[in-house]
């Protein structure tokens, strides 16, 4: 009798310490890490770029490995693009990179959702001094600087020389009245900053006040007017794929990035130009048409294990010189001023026009609330309702009202 | 019949007698271990020797009391809150770095949760185990009948109780696999989780069903509802005319090469669809290679614009209704055929004496032949047809764009539009299992009242 009570009581009490140690691990989750202080430059660091910027990278990481021996750097190309870092990351932060590129107007949501840490006190003061307030305001959300600024991109005007001439490209009505030209008005990336243009905000002139939106407005109406109007333009072409459209020389000019660049370049040739946006006739008055400003930079994951090597991987990776060689390599257009004073990027027609267009009033910096996800969504589907005609000119203040309450929440 | 039989046989190792026994019965005329075995399960059967019966339920009994203490009585506590604390906070650390210290993670509390409602579930059933297991001994105690030794019930699991081996890795399959992710996404649709409450959220009640049924989604659901079920008739309705029609014109007398005629539309089907569809895209795209053909016959001006984001609904619905019926009507083809061979000839061949002519026999005795057999394939293929990603998604992506909705274009179902709310932009995750949820009613009912209808239920 008594040995098999022994023999229960033994198998029992070891199971259930078994179980107890396997449950219990899985209730704690803490993020302390790092706790003494200036030699823990050390460890790995994994950083997500895109495909293409892969080989650049990994050349300039090569710098850091020399400087800290104990630090190892992974270029890693990150397949799904730098654009999806906000969905992508949130699918499990602790596997997504310690250091990944990022365009600045997903900043607001990510940190917002606490999967990136704000910029060192050290560093941000050094984001300060390097680049031009538009940039560092570009990556700055709620007074805190939450990545290291890499890139400056904005949407320029590329032209077939033989078709357009350079007065030519100086209005819209002037450039529409020789040549066709590739706009797209179901994507609000490319045709959203004409609300700009009729004078609305987007958030405010901050871009970061919630409620501050004013294009249910009589300017707000006069944008969409102005887009319904291009439907009557006959040189005006509708299309999502503008570069095909180029190529089968059916339009004469598009508006694109700086990414697009070499493959303009390739199909126009010797006619390859390139400008700031023209200048478009709304409400009688001739204004400059603005355009969307992004800022791609390095965000730290705050899940990464070793904070203080993420961030020195990232200010290194955006230094001046690391802006220079991937301008070299992928025409990406620094932010660091002296980079932006390097001959090569001075020379560059590309690089002389973003630069112009990323001035005070010809651009807005891409607003970082994570209201964007809602008017990324609706904006399209307004603007092209409006070209088409399905959207009525007597419904087009309820509708920016709709739109408005939509982001405006 | 059959089933009634088979439940007896499996219950028939329990006799009258035995079933009779109250729970009362057993604990006030058992003896002190029969007692002490409510409690402490395993108890009786190591006593009688059944060594590995009883100490299995001893150990998983002193296992779960363990677990409840230490892990259990926390998740459930958990589950009720979804985590207490819901504020990311950001501090500096001793070097100067930034640290963010992030809120509770209600994913994982949901699902610990669950996993333990679903640990006490089964133990609630490896309690009434025991307790089956011990009124058996008293039974036969009682009677004073031979209890089985630990080597004969073990061998009985090979033998009279194989049917609970077999079950077994089954029932766990199920329960891991199927029980536990559904009520994990049907709970989802009590909650706030959405772009806005991504790691921390909380229960809300119905509140995300008011947003789809009342609220700000309520002015595309109903609409996108009322498309898909639309789309859902027409194309099942289209392709099955188009493939019966079809099928009955090849196997009409006169025509020639009718292997030839087949095997083409076989080819159509073989192709795989997502192939075929992405290639239809392009080719009704307002630049591709129809327009293109159209326009240099000068049957057209201007492009027409099929299924791009700016072109009109209606076109676009139609469009996709036709490149639907291409890929759809060689399967119903295909299975008509079969039907329409085997249909009897002499029925036929008297109603052609008595005078009907093709369109008469088509109409009285083919058809609805064919009608009989095939009804239950067809409320197959229009639940599939409410489901049909692959069409829209690859076709038209949703598109022509639609100003009045939020997240969905025009030719949107609703299994396209929850893919939109969860993977677009604004991941409403809770809107989209209330979606889930809507379209399983959808699907359900309609299948339910319509298989009850068919006259194959009915006869079969």
């Amino acid at each position: 009798m008594k040995s098999w009570k022994k023999v229960a009581l033994g198998g029992a009490s070891v199971l259930a310490l078994a179980t107890l140690a396997a449950c219990g691990s899985s209730t704690s989750s803490s993020n302390s890490s790092s706790k003494d202080a200036s030699d823990s430059i050390k460890g790995t660091v994994r950083v997500y770029v895109d495909t293409q910027q892969k080989a650049t990278y990994t050349d300039v990481a090569k710098g850091l490995a020399s400087k800290y021996p104990d630090l190892k750097v992974q270029i890693i190309a990150n397949a799904s693009g730098s654009a999806n870092a906000k969905v992508d990351i949130a699918k499990d932060p602790s596997k997504y990179a310690d250091v990944f590129a990022v365009p600045n107007d997903q900043l607001g949501d990510m940190a917002d959702k606490g999967y990136i840490n704000p910029v060192a006190t050290k560093f941000a003061s050094e984001i300060k001094k390097d680049n031009s307030d538009v940039t560092v305001d570009g990556v700055t959300y709620k007074d805190k600087i939450y990545a290291f600024p890499k890139s400056t991109e904005s949407l320029v005007l590329f032209y077939n020389k033989s078709k357009l001439s350079a007065d030519d490209v100086k209005t819209w009505e002037g450039m529409t009245s020789k040549a066709a030209f590739a706009a797209n008005y179901t994507d609000p990336y490319y045709s959203y900053p004409v609300f700009f243009t009729a004078g609305t905000t987007l958030f405010g002139k901050s871009g970061e006040d919630v409620k501050a939106t004013d294009v249910a407005s009589a300017n707000g109406v006069k944008a969409l007017e102005w887009i319904a109007a291009q439907k009557a333009n006959k040189n005006v072409m509708q299309t999502t794929n503008a570069l095909n459209q180029l190529q089968a020389g059916k339009v004469a000019a598009m508006f694109d990035g700086p990414w697009d660049t070499a493959n303009i370049k390739k199909i126009l040739g010797d006619n390859f130009a390139v400008a700031p946006y023209p200048t478009i006739n709304i409400d009688g008055q001739d204004k400059q048409l603005q355009s969307f400003q992004g800022i791609k930079g390095f965000a730290v994951n705050s899940a990464a294990k070793n904070q203080a090597a993420a961030q020195t991987v990232a200010e290194y990776l955006s230094s001046k010189a690391a802006q220079l060689k991937l301008f070299n390599s992928q025409g990406d257009v620094p932010t660091n001023l002296d980079a932006q004073k390097d001959d090569a990027v001075k020379n560059s027609d590309v690089t002389k026009a973003i630069i112009t267009m990323t001035k005070e009033g010809n651009s807005v910096v891409m607003p970082k609330l994570p209201q964007m996800a809602t008017f990324w969504n609706n904006a399209g589907p307004l603007m092209n309702g409006a070209y088409t005609g399905s959207i009525k000119p007597a419904d087009y203040q309820a509708q920016l009202q709709k739109f408005q309450d939509s982001i405006s929440k | 019949m059959t089933k009634k039989k088979k439940r007896k046989l499996t219950e028939s190792t329990v006799s009258p007698e035995e079933k009779a026994i109250k729970v009362s019965e057993v604990f006030s005329k058992g003896d002190t271990t029969t007692k002490l075995t409510f409690f402490v399960m395993g108890l009786n059967q190591i006593k009688n020797k059944q060594w590995v019966k009883g100490l299995t339920l001893l150990i998983l009994e002193i296992a779960f009391i363990g677990w409840l203490l230490f892990s259990g009585i926390s998740a459930f506590s958990l589950l009720s809150s979804l985590g207490p604390n819901k504020v990311k906070r950001t501090i500096t650390d001793a070097s100067g770095f930034p640290q963010t210290l992030q809120p509770d993670n209600s994913v994982l509390i949901l699902l610990w949760g669950l996993i333990a409602c679903l640990v006490v579930v089964l133990f609630i059933l490896l309690y009434w185990f025991n307790y089956r297991s011990n009124k058996h001994l008293y039974f036969l105690k009682r009677e004073g009948k031979a209890i089985p030794t630990n080597r004969e019930e073990l061998a009985s699991l090979l033998d009279t109780k194989l049917y609970a081996t077999l079950m077994a890795i089954p029932l766990i399959g199920v329960l891991a696999f199927t029980v536990l992710p559904t009520v994990y996404m049907i709970s989802m649709a009590f909650t706030n989780y959405d772009r806005l409450h991504a790691v921390a959220f909380s229960w809300t009640g119905f509140q995300a069903f008011g947003n789809v049924l009342t609220g700000d989604l309520a002015g595309t659901f109903f609409p996108v509802l009322g498309w898909t079920l639309v789309w859902a008739i027409v194309a099942t309705a289209t392709t099955f005319l188009g493939g019966v029609l079809l099928a009955i014109l090849i196997e009409s007398t006169g025509i020639k090469f009718k292997g030839f005629w087949r095997t083409i539309f076989v080819i159509v089907f073989a192709v795989p669809q997502f192939v075929t569809l992405l290639m239809m895209a392009q080719f009704l795209d307002q630049q591709g290679a129809l327009n293109g053909i159209l326009m240099n016959l000068h049957l057209i001006s201007h492009p027409i614009n099929f299924i791009g984001a700016a072109s009109d609904p209606m076109v676009a619905r139609i469009t996709v209704i036709f490149v639907n019926m291409w890929i759809g009507i060689p399967v119903s083809m295909l299975v008509s055929t079969a039907i329409i061979q085997n249909l009897p000839q002499d029925q036929i061949e008297a109603a052609r004496i008595d005078g009907a002519n093709t369109f008469n026999i088509f109409r009285s005795i083919t058809f609805p032949q064919i009608l009989f057999v095939m009804t239950p394939a067809l409320i197959q293929q229009f639940i599939g047809n409410i489901n049909n990603f692959n069409v829209i998604y690859l076709l038209t992506g949703g598109w022509p764009m639609n100003p009045n909705y939020q997240g969905a274009g025009s030719t949107d179902l609703l299994v396209t539009w929850l893919y939109n709310l969860v993977f677009g932009q604004t991941q409403r995750y809770n809107a989209a299992a209330v979606l889930g949820i809507l379209i399983f009613i959808v699907n359900a009912s309609i299948s339910l009242v319509a298989y009850r209808r068919t006259n194959a239920f009915k006869e079969g």
